[in-house]
């Protein structure tokens, strides 16, 4: 076995399979049907929900007569004219995730007409074994799946927003509201921007001290080099989040998805974990780097390409498509 | 309801799961309370010592441990002893070493990726420790570059190149600058974090092994030299196997070491392999979070890069931590000198080092359990996949590391037992020497009042450290 090992790695050479992945739902718990409900949310088509057609929103939310009180977690929170990527959870009031083909209809208020169906594909999390967190691993109820939806909103200001899941031949909906704004006051650095030339922790900047350096345990290897050193020079992927102070429950994965990610993609991009408060303490304010981005929420991902050019942003929960579809706008 | 009046209420739960506001309240990283203050854990080694010490004075009079006890473990003995048995190991450590290579220039460049990172710091490092603790010289066996040492002599023969003898002054120096150059390179260098780096020591070290092999014999240089061989082969004295011409027996625990020769270089091996343990204990907490950032500014005060700095910081650092426990032992042993009994200070501290190694071995066992308990596990999938080819020989590739494999108090109550046990083991081995070194039994309980000062030092220090990196 021991002979057929280095045989089998001479003979497959320095390629290695670069292409060919698991399919990331296989990864998702079977408990209670978690997964086959995730695969479903995995591919959910527009047709198998109602059109449009001039409805308001309350109108559909009364066609689709949406039963209990579940309720839409929202995972991004900057929202600006045009296309927009909208993640959010849908959550029953056990405080359980819901899972199935889910779509959005947005309207400025609950009684003009809606526009949708946006699908709302799932996004998994889960990433595999070797690169989940101790914080991933002990967590209870772990975020198996964001969905997420590309809805354009056409004007500024208060929009409502409709979910809708389907679970067999009913469906459960849930309302939100956000708030869209000018392209111009959004001043985070965005897609076709320069990216700030600003410097990222190492463990040479934090003189050693490796608890300052990464919250997630045990600390990820996304610190060798600093941003402003190697932005301009190659493909970055920057990642703002903080795994054990996170407020939310969503942000602990994106770590463990930006590793492995950098598996695969790593000799290709450089990827760097920004850890996001001073002295990791919220109390002691946000870290210079967040706030040369204008950053006030977190998680946030930036792909910056070798010309320094951002070419993608992610904001809140991001699964392994959206972080790897990312990652490829800039090779 | 109305369906305008559910999505108003839907507002309060979009919290739930929205990005975390970066204003949010909170309290820097606090580490989960240990059960009992560190200080009465401290207190309670200590007196465990004290009372140990008595309970010696007064029931162990006559020496123990330096007559043979060693008798063949039944049925078994002749055949793991055996050269079969032995090639085979031998041949197995070879093809690992073989495996490693190639996986560290072939497989990601990635430490959580790449076998090589975590079979040679975690697998090889700590791991061998414990085997060797439980089962001998396991590493001897396996040990690849003696087997190929040993292939190759037996290839080439008489026609190899004369032998030069083993300068009698060299000792197990070139041991102990080995294994510092090691823990350099895990704890200052941090070339685990570099596969290929990794690699490129390995390489360099077998081409440095063999050579000094085919100068100085293979088993010369495996016994005085090698520095993991002479690491492991410390830890192994302790187990109660042992193998005798080529027979695997059984003795008493602690047996082997009261056997222990001490040539020059023997204090420094014990020295390096106690204060590295102590370094990277102090490097994790508030002490050198204050002294090293001081140390690097001086550095860089003087021209050096950051990273230089660092590096320079840490490397003061680690050879300062060498040196602290040298010099707390050479201050322990002028103390015993002082008792009478006329015995130079360079004896008198080789005659008692081997005493020391039971704290070396729980320094080591306490403070990378964690590591070896929860990283190590990573052993699974990267054995299942050596190469990064998205193979799963043992279909294990998937599998996750076990975080509740044991928790934060289990963890920190197994760490105090070891760092007792392993003094309480470290006082027995010097009182049963100092019966055959000093001609009387008072004078020889005098002398290990220094001794006890000793260990009950490294108690506290260790339970200090290990409060320092956060156990």
């Amino acid at each position: 076995m021991l002979a057929s090992l280095l045989a089998g790695a001479l003979l497959s050479g320095c390629g290695g399979d670069d292409g060919a992945s698991e399919d990331p739902v296989s990864r998702v718990p079977e408990e209670g049907g978690l997964q086959e409900n995730v695969r479903a949310a995995s591919s959910p088509k527009a047709a198998d929900f109602p059109a449009a057609d001039g409805k308001t929103l309350n109108q559909i939310a009364e066609e689709v007569k949406g039963g209990g009180t579940t309720e839409v977690g929202l995972a991004t929170s900057v929202f600006t004219v045009g296309e927009d990527r909208l993640a959010f959870g849908m959550i029953d009031d056990q405080g359980q995730f819901v899972y199935g083909p889910t779509v959005v209809y947005v309207a400025p208020t609950p009684d003009d007409p809606a526009e949708g169906p946006f699908v709302a594909p799932a996004d998994v999390l889960v990433t595999e074994g070797r690169y989940r967190s101790r914080q991933a691993a002990e967590e209870t109820d772990p975020f198996a799946a964001v969905y997420q939806a590309k809805v354009p909103f056409s004007q500024k200001g208060p929009y409502a927003v409709l979910a809708v899941t389907r679970s067999g031949n009913t469906f459960v909906a849930a309302p939100a509201q956000l708030q869209v704004n000018t392209k111009k006051a959004d001043d985070i650095p965005d897609v076709g921007e320069r990216a700030p030339d600003v410097p990222t922790d190492t463990i040479e900047s934090v003189k050693g001290d490796e608890d300052l350096l990464d919250t997630r345990t045990p600390p990820s290897d996304m610190h060798a080099e600093s941003f402003d050193q190697v932005v301009g020079k190659k493909p970055v992927a920057l990642l703002f989040a903080t795994p054990q102070l996170c407020q939310s429950r969503v942000c602990g994965p994106v770590t463990d998805v930006a590793l492995q990610l950098k598996a695969k993609y790593g000799d290709r991009m450089e990827f760097i974990h920004q850890e996001v408060y001073v002295d990791n303490d919220p109390q002691a304010g946000l870290r210079e780097s967040l706030r040369s981005f204008q950053l006030r929420t977190e998680p946030w991902l930036f792909v910056i390409g070798a010309d320094g050019m951002i070419t993608a942003r992610l904001e809140g929960s991001f699964g392994l498509k959206a972080f790897e579809d990312a990652v490829k706008t800039a090779l | 309801m109305s369906r305008v009046a559910r999505i108003g209420l839907a507002l309060t739960a979009a919290a739930l799961a929205a990005p975390a506001s970066a204003s949010a309240h909170g309290g820097p990283i606090q580490r989960t309370p240990l059960p009992l203050d560190p200080i009465l854990f401290a207190w309670g080694a200590a007196a465990v010592l004290v009372i140990s010490f008595a309970a010696l004075a007064l029931l162990w009079p006559q020496p123990r441990l330096q007559k043979a006890s060693w008798r063949p473990l039944p049925g078994l003995g002749r055949i793991l002893g055996s050269r079969v048995v032995d090639g085979l190991c031998g041949l197995i450590g070879v093809a690992l070493l073989g495996i490693l290579i190639v996986a560290g220039y072939v497989g990601p460049d990635s430490a959580a990726d790449n076998l090589v990172s975590t079979f040679i710091m975690i697998t090889f490092w700590v791991g061998l420790v414990v085997l060797s603790l439980l089962f001998g010289d396991v590493f001897r066996a396996f040990n690849p570059w003696r087997a190929i040492g040993r292939a190759v002599g037996a290839v080439v023969g008489r026609r190899g190149p004369a032998r030069r003898p083993y300068p009698e002054a060299l000792g197990r120096w070139p041991a102990a600058a080995g294994l510092l150059f090691f823990t350099w390179i895990e704890l200052v260098g941090q070339w685990a974090d570099r596969p290929v780096t990794l690699t490129n020591a390995i390489v360099g070290y077998t081409v440095v092994t063999l050579i000094a092999q085919s100068v100085w014999g293979v088993e010369t240089w495996t016994r005085r030299g090698e520095a993991f061989s002479v690491y492991f082969n410390l830890f192994a004295r302790i187990s109660p196997f042992a193998t005798r011409d080529r027979v695997v027996g059984v003795q008493s625990p602690l047996a082997g070491l009261p056997k222990l020769d001490t040539p020059p270089g023997t204090v420094a091996v014990v020295m390096v392999m106690i204060g590295t343990v102590t370094f990277d204990g102090l490097s994790q907490g508030a002490l050198w979070n204050e002294v090293g950032p001081a140390l690097q500014d001086a550095f860089a005060w003087i021209g050096a890069s950051a990273a230089a700095a660092a590096k320079l910081a840490d490397t003061v650092g680690l050879v300062a931590a060498v040196g602290f426990v040298a010099g707390f032992y050479w201050l322990g042993m002028e103390g015993a000198r002082s008792v009478g009994g006329d015995i130079p200070g360079d004896r008198l501290r080789r005659t008692f080092v081997h005493s020391l190694v039971p704290i070396a071995a729980v320094y080591a066992l306490a403070h990378y359990l964690t590591y070896l308990l929860f990283e190590g596990q990573g052993i699974q999938y990267l054995a299942s996949d050596p190469f990064g080819q998205g193979w799963d020989i043992f279909g294990t590739a998937s599998a996750a590391i076990d975080f509740s494999l044991i928790s934060q108090n289990g963890t920190w109550y197994l760490q105090v037992g070891f760092v007792v046990i392993g003094h309480v083991a470290a006082l027995i081995l010097a009182h049963d020497r100092a019966l055959t070194t000093y001609g009387q039994a008072s004078q020889a309980v005098r002398s290990q009042y220094w001794m006890l000062a000793i260990m009950v030092g490294f108690t506290m220090l260790a339970l200090w450290l290990l409060r320092q990196a956060g156990a």
